[in-house]
């Protein structure tokens, strides 16, 4: 073990109060932010009467108004509140519950359609938010009583979605994504690209599961009691009503992976369009615009007070010698460059247990990106892509968080699930639903580990023209 | 403390709802930035592909906007509460242990923040005034003091929703206003209030057992 500085002593002290203070349930944001503050007290402190060198005072933390600025004039981070706002009037438009209906009516055959659709719509209406909670609370609110109802068991329609709700924080256009980006200095349209092949892979295992589910244990994923034959009319009403929200979403992504328009262009236009499309369906009025615009503040308000509290805790962290530190201890533990990156997945994965997505982007990845770059990886970037290795780390931070959010017994979506279930529903019945598709997610994780060109392949293959 | 005869306000601190209501009224006002901003960029994008000429100024006014919104937004999200918590020890605390919670964190995490960050931030923006900064790009706007001004003024009034926070909290603790009434953890209320979830309605026409119907949903 390598000797102390002193000033070491004030990083290990500055992430032990905000663990510690975490847990006390104060608003993340302001721990982090207070934390910073205190802990700029402290160094000037011990620089006076101890042996510390880091030269703070309370003039250093005049840098802080500064880098709060540098958020605000951000012009990537402009697509945060876009695709919010977009999400959410996808929501006030009424779509998913139109696809929900007539979709089940086509899968109204099939042993275990009713959770294929939920599915499906987790993975089409994915853009709604991106905010881990609201996600798997909608799709609870819209599918749990439909499914209750056609007698499916508790655990697969709890199990479908929790799932299906984690899978929208990492299918784009997610915001997370867009932090992430920010974070490591890698372009939002790279990891929107990166994001189609995992993200699909897990659509893909959960519905093979739930279609093989439903084919051996055909008691617990029942047919609706009134289904009726698939007509032709059945199927065109689907098309009808997935074609809008596609298109939409479809264009969003397809303008930023054809390098039509920029990332916070794209994310505009989406807005706009989302409002056209409820507009279209006569769910647009004043009082819906106001309660989405008034929202939309609201979210990405709580995510920026995190970007806010994070700056101010990194910059003194790093005014105390904290990034140098995290950077030796890491590679100080000769785990090799594969070794290392398990070793912070699995960190990772524990912080996800109690911590957001956006807190983890914001606090871990600045820290972790200039080691993972430093380690030497050799991912293929056929050429084209910039930092393929960051690219590739950001996405298995991604699905590594989304298994995270589902793993009891604490795993996030869990409780937020719980909130909007039925009263006899308790906790257990949703942790035995969700172990199946947990083991899904780590296949997929080690899927996207091991053949890196699931990632940067689709990157390449569009910059490659 | 008529408690039952101010149930329907709740028995509203006036000073705490006057401070609140300004946050309100400006953060909500702002909000309507958001629907500009798109606005913009659909005006922006227009002239980019349609007249192939990309307007600085609708560049660096996109962020003006975003900018505006969402830092008023902080304020307003101290005001009704709905930042991020960790949740895991906080849902099974005492109401009591909560508010002491609460009142030293804004004491000792909260306000130094703010205070600090407000009393740095007016100098900067004095700095900026006097040069009569412009955007760094030449055909940028100009008067970058007018934008760099919303820290201060954002700060100021994150100030303000955190001494209504204060004063509520220790209002509250010492039993002299009536407790939210609030069923679920920190997290699950916001995201129920945020999207208008009623999850109790949900279930009437699922024909499950009687209890279904219970309102009263803590305890399991």
């Amino acid at each position: 073990m390598m000797g102390l500085e002193p000033e070491n002593w004030l990083v290990i002290g500055m992430f032990s109060t905000f663990i510690l203070l975490l847990f006390t349930g104060f608003p993340v944001a302001w721990v982090l932010a207070g934390t910073g503050i205190l802990f700029a007290g402290v160094a000037y402190l011990t620089d006076n009467y101890w042996e510390t060198a880091t030269g703070i005072d309370y003039n250093s933390l005049g840098l802080l108004v500064g880098r709060i600025y540098d958020i605000m004039n951000n012009w990537v981070l402009v697509a945060l509140p876009m695709f919010i706002f977009m999400g959410l009037m996808l929501d006030k438009s009424g779509v998913a519950e139109r696809m929900m209906h007539s979709m089940q009516k086509l899968f109204g055959n099939v042993k275990g359609g009713l959770a294929i659709t939920v599915t499906l719509i987790g993975i089409i209406l994915a853009a709604s938010t991106g905010i881990i909670g609201a996600s798997v609370v909608l799709l609870g609110v819209m599918s749990l009583p439909i499914m209750m109802k056609q007698r499916y068991n508790k655990s697969l329609a709890l199990g479908t979605v929790a799932a299906s709700g984690c899978l929208g924080i990492l299918i784009p256009p997610s915001i997370m994504l867009v932090i992430m980006g920010d974070q490591l200095g890698v372009s939002v349209g790279d990891l929107f690209m990166g994001a189609v092949f995992p993200g699909l892979i897990l659509g893909v295992l959960y519905m093979a599961y739930i279609l093989i589910y439903g084919l051996l244990r055909p008691e617990d994923a029942p047919l609706a009691s009134d289904h009726q034959g698939v007509t032709w009319a059945d199927i065109g009403r689907v098309f009808l009503d997935i074609i809008p929200p596609a298109i939409l979403i479809f264009a969003v992504l397809g303008s930023i992976f054809m390098g039509i328009a920029t990332v916070t262009e794209a994310s505009g236009v989406g807005a706009f369009g989302a409002a056209v499309l409820a507009a279209a369906y006569k769910r647009f009025d004043f009082t819906v615009l106001k309660e989405v615009t008034i929202n939309t503040m609201n979210t990405s308000a709580y995510i920026f007070a995190i970007f806010v509290g994070a700056t101010v805790f990194a910059l003194v962290l790093r005014e105390c010698g904290g990034d140098e530190l995290i950077e030796s201890v890491l590679t100080g533990m000769g785990l090799g460059p594969y070794g290392l990156i398990i070793f912070v997945l699995s960190v990772v994965f524990l912080l996800g247990f109690f911590l957001d997505w956006i807190e983890i982007s914001l606090i871990i990845l600045p820290l972790l990106g200039p080691v993972i770059k430093g380690l030497g990886l050799d991912i293929n970037g056929y050429g084209v892509v910039d930092n393929p290795e960051l690219v590739w780390f950001a996405l298995l931070v991604a699905v590594t968080l989304q298994t995270s959010f589902l793993t009891p017994p604490v795993g996030f979506a869990l409780f937020y699930l719980k909130g909007v279930c039925p009263p006899e529903v308790k906790l257990v019945d949703i942790y035995k639903g969700v172990v199946p598709f947990i083991l899904l997610q780590l296949v997929g994780l080690a899927l996207v580990f091991i053949f890196p060109a699931l990632v940067t392949w689709l990157p390449a293959v569009a910059y490659g023209n | 403390m008529s408690h039952s005869a101010t149930k329907k306000s709740g028995g509203r601190i006036p000073v705490v709802d006057m401070l609140n209501g300004i946050v309100k009224r400006i953060a909500e006002l702002t909000a309507w930035l958001n629907v500009v901003l798109i606005g913009v960029i659909i005006v922006s994008v227009i002239w980019r592909y349609g007249f192939n000429n990309a307007l600085v100024e609708l560049e660096e006014l996109t962020w003006h906007l975003y900018a505006i919104a969402f830092m008023f937004g902080i304020a307003y999200c101290v005001s009704n509460d709905s930042h991020i918590r960790v949740d895991l020890v906080h849902m099974n605390v005492s109401r009591r242990t909560q508010h002491i919670i609460e009142i030293l964190g804004i004491v000792i995490l909260l306000l130094p923040f703010l205070i600090s960050i407000l009393d740095h931030s007016l100098s900067w923006v004095a700095d900026s005034y006097r040069v009569d900064e412009h955007s760094s790009s030449p055909t940028g706007l100009p008067h970058r003091w007018i934008i760099k001004g919303f820290v201060p003024a954002a700060f100021l009034l994150m100030l303000i929703a955190a001494l209504a926070r204060l004063i509520q909290e220790v209002l509250l603790l010492l039993h002299m206003g009536t407790e939210p009434e609030e069923l679920d953890p920190g997290r699950v209320t916001m995201i129920k209030k945020l999207f208008h979830v009623h999850p109790e309605a949900l279930y009437r026409d699922v024909d499950a057992p009687a209890e279904s119907t219970h309102k009263d949903r803590q305890g399991d």
